[in-house]
């Protein structure tokens, strides 16, 4: 009962039902309402933005250190280096630091807080000198501008300004040692980088090519093969705590860099170096205005062993302007107030532009005479003409009313298809392209590969510029079939015509030309290779052997327009070529196609220099006095670049035709005079004697060296052989006996090379002035001025015969 | 009738002991519940604090990892022990010391300002330093909770005012009567003397909490609905204008709606919380494998541990964790509902409230539903006196669960 009152009394002290209704409320709202609203945001978040949050998450808490790939390596056909990288370093200022690490000291030494304004102060004074001491040290280090350096230190919220981009290491270390020094730590830092070498320069400039600021490829090889050579950069991703310090984590994740592989090009940067140095001679010799290119093939592969176009370029400075004239011209407009900043900018970059360009692919001319092999082989291999058939010249040929004339104005007279190519007659390839046909020959013009790009691994190759199939089938293309005949009126790349070329020496195989042999990964590796590729076969065999022959003749037979190529010892063909161009009837192409040996071609060579300045306007020879042609211009210095090349590559001259203008002198001395004169005189040597005694005691000069049939060897007789010296003197124009007497008078030999006893002095092996001893034998190269490859203008080429038109 | 013989004949047994025919078993349901998230709250206390214990980012724990665990470890052993001792005292004790609490809490919070008494953390005195470093405005929330409920629970025995109804003044007078405004008078200067008191600490979340637990109170005690929207219209309107007006709020609040506009600053709180809980997704990255605790959360063992949780054991494991406390939360309630009279249910209905009000307001703030106050995670939070104080709580609602007549 008790219970009961009790409970009734407490009952009437409990909660009233309004009360209770409302603690209902009340658990509604704090037990069910919150709860549902929390699940529902973090629902927002942890499903709705789950992936948005746990990638910036991520972001932060991990760090992504890059190790940078080292790029790969260019090498040249025989493994020297043709471009490299090196580590490198960027120093790196934070003026952020720089003022944060200035102190001062809040309590003097008493332990008293200092006022503010001291404090202030002294930090300004100490944060002044410290900029001071940065910019002084670092302005004398790197080079920089002190000003500059100020303005930097000055961007306080920044913690990276590139004060010098890619040191080196012996300014790299200056710059750690200053950091040392004064407790720069943080604030002055150095970030590793690379920078690509170029040990040879201006070697292969434009094949090579070169990085951009990055590091990334932007021409030449250094583009085409930026895949290649960059390889990849190595990432590590560590976690981190917010301090920044690493910590385990299943996140870390670790890759390797791979370095870049290395690129093996066919360039061997030895023939490469013969190459610049005979277009540069050329140049300089004839005066040549408008540069230079040069390929050096193997025939049988394609593969490209040199290739020069001039104007050229330091790969290490790419953007400097190599060439004296063009530097010159682009100096006058820099310090001309008459001409804009936009102006000279548009030079430059024209400048730039212009020696960054590989004529050799990025340009195409016209091929002229050096384009009469083709013509010739495809008329062969048609059975339209043969060995035997002969050709009249009358010295032009009318076609409707135009008069196409032959460079011999009185006609060649009737000659054999050998003696035709040997005198490059333009009549006689005429009548060949017009026995082939329209038809015909457009077709091996596309069979040769000049309707497409040769597809060499270098950028930006042009294409050959021809008459469209139909306007040349036609019966209007008559005129266009026999101008193309002999290679003008139409355009092709010289990569195109050195191919076209290779095929009709090589057995008629048309080859994919190419630059780069093999790449390697860093273990040497073989990553890919280049196999030799055949397009096509173009010709036979034996038409081939035959057109080998021709050109054979043009080089080593008599009155060939290519004799001035020749060289003793060596078999070598080719095809001269003098090329009109629209722009001038000055401007001319002089080029040489060469091959060597001939019996079993190794190199072929296509040389040619780009406007050679005549003496006066309308004047055919250069102020030198040098005709101006392919046969009296290209055809020397390529005859002497094969002849190196095949020098350099180790074939032998072949013995017979080594003597054929010289004589080896025997060892003579101790002999009696008897004895020696007798030896000298089956040689075909006169002698004079020196001195009263009966045995030979010296001779001059010495046993081995070469001179002409007929030089007079000086023989001692007991006498001292004086030690005297002479100066070489200048043989400039003079002929063979002017050349032999000039250095005969000062005691000197005569060592005749080219084409010996006919023509006149085209280099001498030792330039006017230098000291020799006496008796020395000079090897002197001659050359022919040959009337039948002389250019023609392109008004006299082309005479519209008005008489009897109608 | 069969119960009401059978229970006279049980009685008998214990009249030996007088105390325990009032008193029966506490309740297990709330108990476990309460033990459970201690428990729970020790295990994500040490996953979330070793981090920063071991970088020692405060420079208090001399690099021990275990420095924050180990000292609530010993506070949640204490809590049990205080739980449990209060659980059997008789709480019908507390209405009569009521006042007198409320009273020693007034002066307690007064005393923080006294130079050498008080502690100064940030710019806030919250701190007395005596016996060891605590809040004396957690005696106020206590306080105001005893002073309320006890003062309601007798409201019954309260003679109205009257009145001379012939005098205007008089006639008014009976009108606020009626309304009962003059009831309310006393709660009144309660509420404004102890948000006064923590003003000048200053403590904001404190006197929100101040608020919430008053109004609570106050509702479930019975007073007219019309009271509480006239309140309520009033705190907004005044939170509106203190939002406006003043340049620290509307930032605070820019901050809430965009804290991607300042993400190193004043956004940094926000936005890294929020990194931690969306990158736990469903599942989360494991117990014990948070990276945001690596000091880019700040507060990892305190405000912001709810984020770790969320981290490592998922929108899952956060769910189930949210639901113990709903669980607990509306267990208190029913212990109110059931409680023996009047006080002990307002007692619950004040301790739960304030309870369930921390649990929401701060996983609100660290899932940026809120704007960023210092509120921490019961159980959950580093912060021994706090948890010694809610499991005091827990103990006391236990206390009044002995005395439930249904029990």
């Amino acid at each position: 009962m008790s219970f009961n009152n009790r409970s009734d009394r407490s009952r009437s002290r409990r909660l009233s039902g309004r009360g209770m209704q409302r603690i209902l409320i009340l658990a509604g709202i704090f037990g069910v309402v919150t709860f549902a609203v929390l699940f529902g945001k973090l629902w927002q978040l942890q499903v709705v933005q789950h992936e948005t949050l746990e990638k910036k998450a991520i972001s932060q808490q991990t760090r992504e250190v890059s190790s940078s790939a080292n790029r790969g390596t260019i090498y040249d056909a025989n493994g020297a280096i043709l471009a490299i990288s090196g580590s490198v370093q960027n120093v790196i200022l934070s003026p952020r630091d720089v003022l944060a690490n200035v102190e001062v000291e809040e309590e003097d030494e008493f332990g008293n807080v200092r006022s503010k304004t001291v404090i202030e102060a002294e930090k300004q004074q100490k944060v002044q000198s410290t900029y001071d001491l940065i910019a002084d040290g670092l302005s004398r280090i790197l080079g920089v501008d002190r000003e500059d350096i100020m303005t930097r230190l000055k961007k306080t919220n920044s913690a990276y300004e590139v004060l010098a981009k890619k040191v080196e290491d012996d300014i790299a270390d200056q710059v750690r040692d200053f950091i040392d020094e004064n407790d720069l730590q943080g604030a002055i830092y150095l970030t590793d980088d690379s920078k690509r070498y170029y040990p040879y320069s201006t070697t292969a400039s434009q094949i090579v090519g070169f990085v951009s600021a990055e590091n990334k490829g932007a021409y030449g090889l250094e583009a085409l093969y930026e895949n290649e050579l960059s390889g990849e950069d190595g990432r590590t991703i560590f976690a981190k705590n917010a301090s920044g310090k690493e910590m385990p984590s299943a996140y870390s994740t670790y890759t390797d860099a791979i370095d870049g592989y290395n690129v093996h090009t066919t360039i061997d940067a030895t023939i490469q170096m013969f190459a610049e140095k005979t277009v540069e001679e050329g140049i300089q010799k004839f005066d040549v205005t408008n540069g230079a290119f040069c390929i050096v093939m193997d025939p049988d592969t394609g593969a490209v062993l040199a290739m020069v176009s001039y104007p050229d370029f330091d790969l290490n400075n790419p953007s400097a302007v190599v060439d004296a004239t063009e530097s010159a011209k682009l100096q006058k407009l820099k310090n001309d107030s008459a001409v804009s900043e936009e102006e000279y900018a548009d030079a430059l970059s024209q400048a730039q532009f212009k020696q960054w360009s590989n004529k050799c692919l990025n340009t195409s001319y016209e091929p002229g005479s050096t384009f009469k092999p083709i013509v010739v082989a495809a008329g062969l291999e048609e059975g339209v003409i043969s060995e035997d058939d002969t050709f009249s010249c009358i010295g032009y040929v009318q076609m409707d009313q135009w008069k196409i004339r032959c460079s011999a104005r009185s006609g060649h007279g009737t000659q054999t298809l050998r003696k035709a190519v040997m005198n490059s007659c333009n009549p006689a390839l005429i009548s060949i392209g017009q026995r082939l046909g329209a038809d015909k020959f457009y077709e091996y013009w596309e069979n040769f590969g000049f309707t497409e790009t040769t597809g060499i691994e270098l950028p930006g190759e042009y294409p050959s510029v021809f008459w469209s199939k139909e306007e040349f089938v036609s019966p209007a293309g008559a005129v266009s079939l026999a101008t193309a005949s002999f290679g003008q009126r139409f355009t092709t790349t010289p990569i195109q015509l050195i191919t076209a070329l290779s095929a009709c020496i090589n057995g008629g195989h048309l080859m994919e030309p190419y630059v780069v042999q093999s790449v390697t990964d860093n273990e040497g590796n073989v990553v890919s290779y280049h196999e030799p590729s055949e397009v096509r076969q173009v010709i036979s065999q034996e038409t081939s052997d035959l057109v080998r022959s021709f050109m054979e003749s043009v080089v080593g037979g008599a009155g060939g327009t290519g004799k001035n190529a020749y060289v003793d010892g060596y078999r070598i063909g080719g095809k001269t070529g003098s090329s009109q161009t629209l722009d001038s009837t000055d401007h001319i192409i002089v080029s040489f196609a060469g091959f060597a040996p001939a019996d079993d071609p190794e190199v072929i060579v296509l040389l040619a220099y780009d406007w050679p300045q005549p003496a006066a306007p309308g004047q055919n020879t250069t102020a030198d006095g040098i005709y101006i042609s392919g046969g009296n211009m290209a055809a020397p210095m390529a005859g002497e670049l094969i002849a190196n090349i095949l020098d350099y590559l180790g074939y032998e001259k072949s013995g017979a035709s080594a003597e054929s203008n010289g004589v080896t002198i025997p060892r003579l001395t101790g002999k009696s005079l008897a004895d020696a004169q007798a030896a000298l005189s089956n040689l075909g040597l006169n002698y004079r004697t020196s001195g009263e005694g009966d045995v030979v005691t010296d001779q001059s000069p010495n046993p081995g060296s070469s001179v002409p049939k007929g030089s007079t060897i000086v023989l001692y007789m007991g006498s001292e052989k004086p030690g005297e010296t002479v100066a070489m003197p200048d043989l400039t124009g003079m002929n063979y006996d002017q050349a032999k007497k000039a250095l005969e008078d000062v005691g000197l030999y005569l060592d005749a090379t080219g084409s010996g006893t006919s023509g006149t002095v085209f280099s001498q092996m030792v330039e006017p002035g230098v000291i020799l001893d006496v008796g020395t034998a000079v090897e002197v190269k001659f050359a022919e001025n040959s009337g039948e490859e002389q250019a023609l203008s392109q008004k006299d080429l082309w005479k519209k015969s008005t008489a009897g038109s109608n | 009738m069969a119960r009401s013989l059978k229970r006279p004949l049980k009685r008998k047994e214990h009249t030996e002991k007088p105390k325990q025919k009032i008193q029966g078993e506490i309740d297990m349901p709330f108990m476990l519940l309460t033990v459970l998230l201690v428990v729970i709250g020790l295990v994500m206390l040490l996953s979330a604090s070793y981090p920063s214990a071991y970088y020692d980012v405060s420079n208090i724990t001399g690099g021990d990892a275990f420095y924050y665990f180990k000292r609530q470890a010993v506070f949640a052993l204490l809590g049990f022990g205080v739980m449990y001792v209060i659980s059997k005292l008789n709480y019908r004790g507390l209405q009569g010391l009521a006042l007198t609490i409320l009273m020693v809490a007034f002066v307690l919070m007064l005393a923080v300002k006294v130079p050498g008494l008080g502690v100064n953390v940030n710019g806030a005195t919250r701190w007395l330093k005596y016996p060891i470093r605590w809040q004396p405005s957690e005696l106020g929330k206590f306080g105001l909770i005893l002073y309320f409920s006890a003062r309601l629970s007798k409201r019954d025995e309260r003679i109205p005012l009257s009145f001379n109804p012939r005098t205007g003044l008089g006639r008014f007078g009976n009108l606020l009567e009626r309304s009962g405004f003059f009831e309310l008078v006393p709660y009144g200067i309660v509420i404004v003397v102890m948000i006064g008191l923590l003003a000048i600490e200053p403590h904001m979340s404190a006197s929100i909490q101040m608020i919430v637990i008053a109004a609570a109170i106050l509702f479930a005690g019975g007073i007219a609905a019309g009271w509480f929207i006239a309140g309520g219209s009033l705190a907004v309107g005044a939170l509106t204008v203190i939002i406006l007006a003043t340049d620290y709020m509307t930032s605070r609040i820019t901050m809430w709606l965009d804290p991607w506009s300042d993400p190193l600053n004043k956004g940094m709180q926000a936005i890294q919380s929020m990194l931690a809980i969306g990158s736990g997704g469903l599942f989360g990255v494991g117990l014990g494998n948070s990276r945001q605790k690596f000091l880019y959360l700040p507060e990892s063992q305190n405000d912001f541990i709810f984020a770790v949780v969320c981290e490592e054991l998922g929108l899952v494991g956060a769910t189930l964790i949210l639901a113990i406390f709903a669980l607990l939360i509306i267990r208190g309630y029913w212990l109110a509902l059931h409680a023996r009279d009047k006080f002990g249910s307002l007692v619950i209905v004040g301790i739960m409230t304030l309870f369930a009000f921390q649990v929401f307001a701060n996983v609100a703030v660290v899932s940026n539903l809120f704007p960023v106050t210092g509120i921490s995670l019961p159980f959950f939070s580093y912060g021994g006196t706090a948890l010694l104080i809610q499991m005091a709580e827990m103990g006391l609602v236990l206390s009044i669960s002995r005395q439930n007549p249904i029990n």
